[in-house]
């Protein structure tokens, strides 16, 4: 530690190291997505576009479909590169009885019968194709039964083969990689290299262990993320038989979660808010806001909860997304360990009860699907279990629902600003004396400047490159095909050292009296009214033009 | 020591059992048995945290893209 004194600040905060390495993974997802991924797949994107406009009168020729198709494929993460790159960041895959499965499964060839009826199949789909090419008889070839083979050649395909998978080598690499990498900022802040890359190795294997509980596909229907298990496993570990000495200095939860939310920044485009026009901004960005400042304001004069930190983290957690919100509130405003623990608790415990009461509710009342989505979407915390509820009610219910959850996500990085400016002018303000800009600036936690640089300049990146490379190489190379991933880690990692290094007794102090639980069901209860009155005046009484399209 | 590693076998096996047992007890409702067929039918990964863990935003974006710009026309 004698060696911090010399060094900069720039080099021994965790705050700076998580733009640093932030910056750096984000910097190399942009070689090697937009420079090298572009120069791999740009000029047959251009020509699939080209198909695409040329046949988009008819809308109804086999060569607009198979352009289209082309065109979702061609993506980052599918190039030479990015496939390698997604091994890398590759988790546990899903398993139900056989443990096993999650980290190898070989290979199965279809059957001799199968095989002879896949090429019966492709031969009636070339077939058909060749007819197309030839412009006099494109009119005469049904593209319905086109579409028909087509997609029975996959069903049987998928039924008769599997995929294999080995996830052991991409994990010991990543584990090496991540070591070696987060190992440099750990130096700088004090740590000894080779100690800390040992303890991370501990840490990471804890991490896919997390990851592998969350695979199992029971605990994955019912929404049990990879943050549960990485607490629990940590609290079982820690109040147990202790965490050991050796893996400590590799318990670092703010280092990773704060790199983590620099990479959160890089998926939050500011340009999603307008995918559905001003319904979807209203029922995000105007209910959140209001339920999020109410519930604080609920928490703090009525429950008198004591910790202003708990409150927040709560409240984000609860009026925003989840987990994510939790994280980048608990972060912006420095709450404790404990605090964050039992926001994530709270929240996924209710995002698995509601996900399945609330598609019921909706059904027995005979609600419209629209209204029942945009519900679901702004008042459900975790995605999945949006996108879950969404797809029992319906198609329109699934679109709505899981758009009004993306437009909702952004708001985080907004949300995270505010708090963090609110608790560095107000919060952590003694007495009436007034606090100067260099102190506001010492109170900031400079990650924040990270995570919404990041936020902006992906935002501008994202609008000013062509559309379809934006979503080619942006959206599903970039974000989809590595940040997320990456950033999935780190959280993971996080979550680990939370549960490390916190106590079942304080746990239970924070949780004293039952405040918690009541501030986040009277905020809930709120959220659900408020969301489906904002829901049914936008999308049946202000804009029901755009309803009716999109039902 | 020999009481922590007891309290430590105690909890996994807890946690096992919760993840084998709690599920079949949830197969009892209706509503909970169609939502995950419909997740499995459509590959949802009913526990992705963030929009971008979970594909379907970005299909319904699109769909949604589509539906409102034919109104445009």
């Amino acid at each position: 530690m004698a060696l911090n004194k010399k060094r900069s600040i720039f080099l021994t905060s965790e705050d700076y190291w998580a733009i640093w390495l932030g910056s750096f993974f984000l910097l190399a997802g942009i070689v090697v997505y937009l420079v090298v991924g572009r120069a791999e797949f740009g000029d047959k994107i251009t020509q699939a576009e080209q198909i695409v406009s040329q046949e988009s009168k008819s809308k109804n020729s086999i060569s607009w479909y198979k352009a289209n198709e082309q065109l979702e494929k061609l993506t980052g993460s599918n190039t030479s590169l990015g496939k390698e790159i997604k091994k890398l960041f590759s988790r546990p895959k899903s398993w139900k009885y056989n443990p096993v499965d999650a980290f190898y499964k070989p290979t199965v060839e279809p059957d001799e019968s199968a095989k002879s009826k896949i090429v019966e199949l492709e031969r009636k789909l070339a077939d058909l194709e060749a007819k197309a090419a030839m412009k006099e008889s494109e009119q005469t070839v049904d593209v319905d039964t086109w579409l028909a083979t087509k997609a029975e050649l996959e069903k049987l395909a998928k039924e008769t083969s599997q995929k294999g998978h080995s996830a052991i080598p991409g994990l010991v690499m990543l584990g090496v990689v991540l070591a070696m990498i987060f190992g440099v900022g750990a130096y700088f802040m004090g740590f000894k290299y080779f100690k800390f890359t040992v303890a991370f190795f501990g840490v990471f294997a804890l991490a896919v262990i997390s990851y592998f509980l969350a695979a199992q596909v029971d605990m994955k229907n019912l929404g049990v993320s990879y943050a549960v298990w990485a607490i629990l496993i940590g609290l079982i570990i820690s109040n147990t038989i202790g965490s050991p000495s050796w893996m400590k200095p590799a318990i670092q939860t703010e280092y990773y979660i704060k790199t983590g939310l620099v990479l959160l920044g890089a998926e939050i485009l500011l340009s999603k808010i307008m995918a559905i026009g001003l319904p979807g901004i209203f029922v995000s960005w105007v209910v959140t806001p209001v339920v999020l400042v109410l519930t604080f304001w609920f928490g703090q004069k009525v429950l008198k909860i004591g910790s202003k930190t708990l409150n927040i983290t709560i409240s984000a957690d609860m009026s925003v997304c989840g987990v994510s919100a939790a994280i980048a509130t608990a972060a912006a405003c420095n709450a404790k360990k404990e605090e964050l623990t039992l926001a994530v608790g709270l929240s996924m415990v209710f995002t698995s009860i509601m996900m399945i009461v609330m598609p019921a509710f909706i059904n027995a009342v005979g609600m419209p699907e629209v209204l029942g989505g945009a519900w679901i979407g702004g008042t459900i915390d975790a995605t999945g279990a949006v996108v879950a509820a969404g797809a029992f009610l319906g198609d329109s219910a699934l679109n709505v629902a899981a758009t009004i959850k993306m437009i909702q996500n952004v708001l985080i990085g907004l949300i995270a600003f505010g708090v963090a400016f609110y608790w560095a002018t107000k919060v952590e303000q003694t007495g009436n004396v007034r606090v100067g800009a260099s102190e506001i600036w010492r109170r900031f936690p400079k990650f924040i400047l990270g995570f919404l640089g990041a936020s902006i300049i992906f935002s501008l990146l994202y609008y000013f490159t062509h559309p379809q490379f934006s979503y080619a190489f942006i959206d599903h190379g970039i974000i989809r095909g590595f940040a997320k991933d990456l950033r999935g880690w780190l959280f993971c990692l996080a979550f680990v050292s939370i549960g490390l290094s916190v106590n079942f007794k304080e746990l239970k102090h924070q949780f004293s009296g039952g405040k918690p639980l009541i501030l986040y069901v009277c905020g809930q209860s709120f959220n659900l009214m408020f969301t489906l009155l904002m829901a049914y005046l936008m999308f049946y009484i202000v804009f029901p033009e755009i309803t009716e399209l999109i039902k | 020591m020999m009481m922590r590693w007891l309290k430590l076998l105690l909890s996994l096996i807890a946690v096992l059992g919760f993840m084998f047992t709690f599920p079949l007890l949830l197969q009892q409702l209706d509503a909970y048995e169609q939502i995950i067929q419909h997740s499995e039918e459509l590959e949802i990964d009913n526990s992705s945290l963030f929009y971008s863990e979970e594909m379907w935003t970005s299909r319904a974006e699109s769909r949604l893209k589509i539906q409102l710009g034919e109104r445009r026309k």
